[in-house]
Formats: structure tokens, C-alpha cells, sequence
């Protein structure tokens, strides 16, 4: 059976428990506790550990999706999953901070997903902050991955049409750009 | 205040002060159509005549003619010009010679009367240019007042009826908020022959796109008003990036109706017209510019040209097939044509030109500056007895 991992990242309370429940077919292992850190997201919960939820498509493939804790000081879990990862959800919730520079640091530490398969951005809450544009996000990928074409959309991690989009999306782009780089292999 | 005229030419305003564009609006208001050389009016390099300050350095297209415009002190050149302070009377000798001028020159077939031009800003689409702060537009009050006119075009059985509309220099863009109701025009001969009931309407929506396409090109602030006859109206801020609209727009049938656009150059610190934040513009230009043109290419793209996504288009927010993700994915990862798109994407050759034309409109597109570059060639691999993982997942989730 081949599997697919994706993993689902950003920053604390962008929605990537919410995002993978929205997915996943099987019941989604959740693994929060108290949010003792409301600064950066006022919210009860937080993911401690890894989300988990997947997709089986007929019985050759399965669609692993790994949401990777938001909170800072889990970041030695991001290595390990990078590895067996082909594509990259970054979701960015609009109504943080410095929501631009969450997506640059983020773009910082996964960026390189994009050489191995592809990363989309979805830009959530953003009818809770209606700014910054999504244009704006863009701008800001171009500058730090030149020359890469990644998707950006407004989703709501709860929709679970929206969340497919993205993830068709992504998928569609991986797909692609390996076909493009088969073609100019062969013609080189 | 409205004048109903049968526009054959249009006419850019460029380059000119904001007294000066609404005398020459003002004067064709009131003149153009008496003195048989109606005119549409639009802040737009990309029309049929241009008028043009002389100090100014411009190259004007071959089919375009350039009036220039003389201020105080200056000598006119060769070729068409009028002088300030502009009189009604100059101003309809030259609009009349330039009309002869055009009247010479062969149309190309099944362009309408607008062509609008698509320059290429260093790879950045013009299309694009919205994005930058109008430089000559100071928001906040006590600056110059901005005198506004418009130009509108209604649309109906006659691809080139449109009619003149111009709001009075002192009039608020408040005056948006009162529409006036659709005007009746006398009956108008068909204008090509064999022009089914379909294709009239559809021309309409040919030249609303032409029309939007102008104002987003155009970069100023401007408000407009699309008016769809026993439906509704939609109410587009150019300057949020934002319309409304009560019906849905998958029931405004492109093949019905009669459509009217107006559109008006506000100042920027004046309020929105559409309740922010409204609907996303690109959804509207989304299904516009997949309507328009009957599925040949928009009179802006140029079939000799390569072109790139600049981002993906928000697909959350538009009515998507799965189809357009897999189109996406082909055009933002390389420069084709529409030709291109379609081997690649496995689309229609008229999908692929909808496309194009929807994602221009929207302001998605950059040209490929290297117009010798080799094409990417598209050798699909081999299809796996299964497809993808794309497909497999279409069909599992059943979209
Ligand atoms: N209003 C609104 N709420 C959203 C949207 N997307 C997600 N949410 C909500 O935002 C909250 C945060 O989502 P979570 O899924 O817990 O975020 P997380 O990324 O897992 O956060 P950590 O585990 O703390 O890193 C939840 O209450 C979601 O229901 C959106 O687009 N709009
Ligand atoms: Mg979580």
C-alpha cells in the first residue's frame, strides 16, 4: 500500500486539529490540554503532541495527514515528519499577530517541502480579520521561495469543501510539477 | 442627464488634468451626438482615439489615432490637436476627422468597437496595476477636488450601442446610490447578420468584460454599477476590491437580459458604495470572464504570448470544477499558451482560452517577457493503469 504523508502545520490556533478532523475519515486522534499560553491563541485547548487522521483511497493508497503542534517548544516533532512527508499545509490564521511573518518563519522551517513534493497556504479565520489580502501572503512567498508557485487560499478549517480544495490542490500541483520536470528530463 | 447615442469609436483620455477630461466629457455630452460623432468616453489608453497632452511622450498603437493636446504656449505638431482652453467646437472638428480617420481603416472581424491593449510593465501584468496606489490621488480632504467622469456602455442588440454617460463635475458618487432605470433604446439593426438571440447577449457580456478589463487597467478609483434588466444590479468598488450583488450569479443567465455597465472615477477617501466587506471581485470577474467572448480569447490577450500565473486564484471563494485545480497547477508552474494549457491540463482548447481570459481579467497573469523562449514541451507520462493519487481521490471523495 503506498502511503502519502502530509503534514499539516502553522502557528498555534491556526486551525490544524480542526483542519485534519475536517479531512480525515477515521475518528482523528486528538492530544490537547489546557492552553496555558493565551497570548498567542485564546483558545481552552492545545495540541501537545501529533493530530492524526487519514484517507484511504480503494486499498493501494492512504492519505496519512500529521498536524504538527503549534506551540514552539514541540519543534523537535517537525524533523521527524519532514522526512516522510511529500506535500506541506500551511495554514496561516489571519488574526494573529504578525500574521505575514508567521507564514515567512513557517515558509523558513518547511519551505524545502516544496523541492520534495509541494506546500499550499491556507489563510484561515480571515472572517474573523479581513486583513491582510491574501495578495499580500503571495507577495511574501515570492519573496522568500522566488521562482516556486505555491497555492494560496482563504479557507475555513471547519468547511470540509474548502479544506478539500486545498488539499486537491496541493495534490494537483505535486502531481504537476513532477510531470513537468519527467517532461524536461526526457527532452534534456 | 443621459444621453443614449450610438457609439461606434471610443475615445482615451490620457495623461490630461481632471478639469480638462471633464470639459471634454462635458462636451461631447452635450455636442457629440448632434454633431453625428458619438463617442465613448473612457480613461484608457486602449481605445480608438486618444487624446494626449503634447509635452507628453507616447506611442499610440497603429490603429489608434492620437489627438494631441496643446496647452498654453505650446505649438502644435504634425497630426490631429486641439488647444486650450478647449472649445466645443475644436474639440468636435478633430473628433470628426479622427472618426474619418477610423471609418478608413479596416476593422478586424468579430472585435467589437472597444480593442484594449495589454502592455507589457517589465512581466507585470497591466491588469495588476490596481495594486499600486493612484500616485496623482491624495486620499484625505482639503485636496484638489477630482472632477469625475465615466464611461458607461449599454449594451443590447447592437454590439456597438452604447450609451454616453457622463455624471456632471460636481455631481457626489452618491448619485450611485439612485440608479436610474434601464433606458429604453430605439430599435437598432442588427449589426452583423445571422446574430442569433444568443450571440447578442453574449456580445453584451463581451463588452462589460472589455469594460471592466479597462477600469482595473486604468488604476484609478472608480466605482461602477453593472445593471442586469428585471433582476438587479451588481455594485462593484473598484478600490476594495469588493462587489454586491442580491442575486446569486449563477442565475444571472449570460444569454438573457439586458445588461448596462456605468462607471464612475471617485475619489479615494469618498465611502465604499457596497457594503464591505462584500463579495470577492475576482468572483466576479471569475464567471465574467468565463462567460465572455463566446470562448475565443479576449481582445487584450495576444495569441503570440506566453503567459504565467502570478498566484493561484482563491479557489475557496469561486465556483471551481476540480478540472481548474489541474489547470492551476499547468499554467502557475510554466508559461503557456492557450494551445499549451489545454495539452497540458487535459482540457478543451475553449476551456483552456475561458481560462485565460477569466484569469487576465482577474489580474493573475504575467507575460512572458522572453517571447523566443522554447515552450515547455508537455510529454505526459505514460498513464498509470490507476491515474494518480489526484484521481483516485476525485473519485473517492466523488467531486
Ligand atoms: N471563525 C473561524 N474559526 C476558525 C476558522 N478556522 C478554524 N477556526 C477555529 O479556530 C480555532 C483554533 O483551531 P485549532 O484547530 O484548535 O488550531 P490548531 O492549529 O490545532 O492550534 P494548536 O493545536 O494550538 O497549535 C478552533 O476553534 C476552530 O474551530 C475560520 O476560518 N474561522
Ligand atoms: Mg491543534
Amino acid at each position: 500500500m503506498a502511503e502519502h504523508v502530509i503534514l499539516f502545520a502553522g502557528p498555534m490556533g491556526a486551525g490544524k486539529t480542526t483542519a485534519i478532523e475536517s479531512l480525515s475519515e477515521i475518528e482523528t486522534i486528538r492530544t490537547e490540554a489546557n492552553n496555558t499560553d493565551r497570548e498567542t491563541a485564546d483558545k481552552d485547548t492545545t495540541t501537545v503532541a501529533l493530530d492524526y487522521g487519514e484517507i484511504t483511497v480503494g486499498d493501494e493508497d492512504k492519505v496519512r495527514l500529521y498536524g504538527v503542534p503549534g506551540q514552539r517548544r514541540f519543534n523537535f516533532m517537525w524533523t521527524i515528519l519532514k522526512e516522510r512527508a511529500v506535500g506541506l499545509v500551511l495554514l496561516v490564521n489571519n488574526d494573529a499577530a504578525d500574521p505575514i511573518q508567521e507564514l515567512a518563519d513557517f515558509l523558513d522551517e518547511f519551505g524545502d517541502l516544496h523541492e520534495k513534493g509541494g506546500v499550499v497556504v491556507c489563510v484561515t479565520r480571515s472572517d474573523v480579520a479581513t486583513s491582510p489580502h491574501i495578495d499580500q501572503y503571495a507577495e511574501k512567498i515570492r519573496e522568500v521561495l522566488p521562482g516556486r508557485m505555491i497555492p494560496v487560499f482563504t479557507a475555513d478549517a471547519r468547511n470540509t469543501d474548502q479544506m478539500r480544495t486545498c488539499l486537491m490542490s496541493l495534490i494537483a500541483n505535486i502531481e504537476m510539477t513532477a510531470m513537468i520536470a519527467a517532461s524536461q528530463e526526457r527532452a534534456a | 442627464m443621459v444621453s443614449m447615442t450610438k457609439a461606434r469609436h471610443s475615445l482615451g483620455l490620457v495623461g490630461l488634468s481632471p478639469i480638462e477630461c471633464a470639459k471634454i466629457a462635458t462636451f461631447i455630452e452635450s455636442e457629440a451626438e448632434a454633431a453625428g460623432c458619438p463617442w465613448l468616453v473612457l480613461h484608457s489608453d486602449s481605445c480608438d482615439a486618444l487624446i494626449v497632452p503634447a509635452d507628453v511622450e507616447f506611442s499610440a498603437d497603429p490603429y489608434q489615432v492620437l489627438i494631441r493636446l496643446v496647452r498654453f504656449g505650446g505649438t502644435p505638431g504634425e497630426g490631429l490637436s486641439i488647444t486650450t482652453p478647449i472649445s466645443a467646437r475644436e474639440l468636435m472638428d478633430v473628433l470628426k476627422q479622427a472618426q474619418e480617420l477610423l471609418g478608413r481603416q479596416q476593422k478586424p472581424a468579430a472585435t467589437g468597437s472597444l480593442r484594449v491593449k495589454m502592455e507589457d510593465w517589465g512581466g507585470m501584468p497591466a491588469n495588476d496595476r490596481h495594486d499600486v496606489p493612484a500616485r496623482d490621488i491624495p486620499a484625505g480632504f482639503g485636496t484638489t477636488a477630482r472632477h469625475m467622469t465615466d464611461g458607461s456602455a449599454a449594451l443590447k442588440t447592437d454590439p456597438y450601442a452604447v450609451a454616453a454617460q457622463i455624471t456632471h463635475p460636481h455631481a457626489q458618487p452618491s448619485a450611485m446610490a439612485t440608479p436610474q432605470p434601464v433606458q429604453q433604446m430605439p430599435p437598432q439593426p442588427a449589426a452583423h447578420a445571422g446574430y442569433g438571440e444568443a450571440g447578442e447577449f453574449s456580445a453584451a457580456w463581451d463588452q462589460i468584460a472589455v469594460a471592466l478589463y479597462s477600469i482595473v487597467q486604468n488604476s484609478a478609483p472608480a466605482v461602477a454599477e453593472i445593471r442586469v434588466e428585471n433582476l438587479d444590479m451588481i455594485r462593484i468598488d473598484f478600490r476594495f476590491r469588493a462587489y454586491n450583488s442580491r442575486i446569486p450569479l449563477e442565475q444571472v443567465n449570460t444569454h438573457g437580459h439586458r445588461i448596462a455597465i456605468r462607471s464612475t472615477l471617485v475619489e479615494a477617501y469618498r465611502p465604499p458604495i457596497v457594503n464591505l466587506p462584500g463579495e470577492s471581485l475576482d468572483k466576479l470577474f471569475w464567471f465574467i470572464g468565463s462567460q465572455a467572448f463566446h470562448g475565443m480569447a479576449a481582445p487584450w490577450l495576444k495569441p503570440e504570448e506566453r503567459y504565467r500565473l502570478r498566484r493561484w486564484p482563491n479557489f475557496t471563494e469561486l465556483n471551481h470544477a476540480v478540472a481548474d485545480m489541474r489547470t492551476a497547477a499547468a499554467i502557475g508552474n510554466c508559461y503557456l499558451n492557450a494551445a499549451e494549457l489545454s495539452s497540458a491540463a487535459g482540457i478543451t482548447p475553449e476551456a483552456a482560452t475561458r481560462t485565460l481570459n477569466a484569469y487576465s481579467l482577474m489580474g493573475l497573469l504575467e507575460i512572458q517577457a522572453n517571447r523566443s523562449a522554447p515552450p515547455v514541451v508537455f510529454t505526459p507520462p505514460p498513464p498509470e493503469k490507476s491515474g494518480g493519487l489526484f484521481s483516485k481521490l476525485r473519485t473517492k471523495l466523488g467531486l
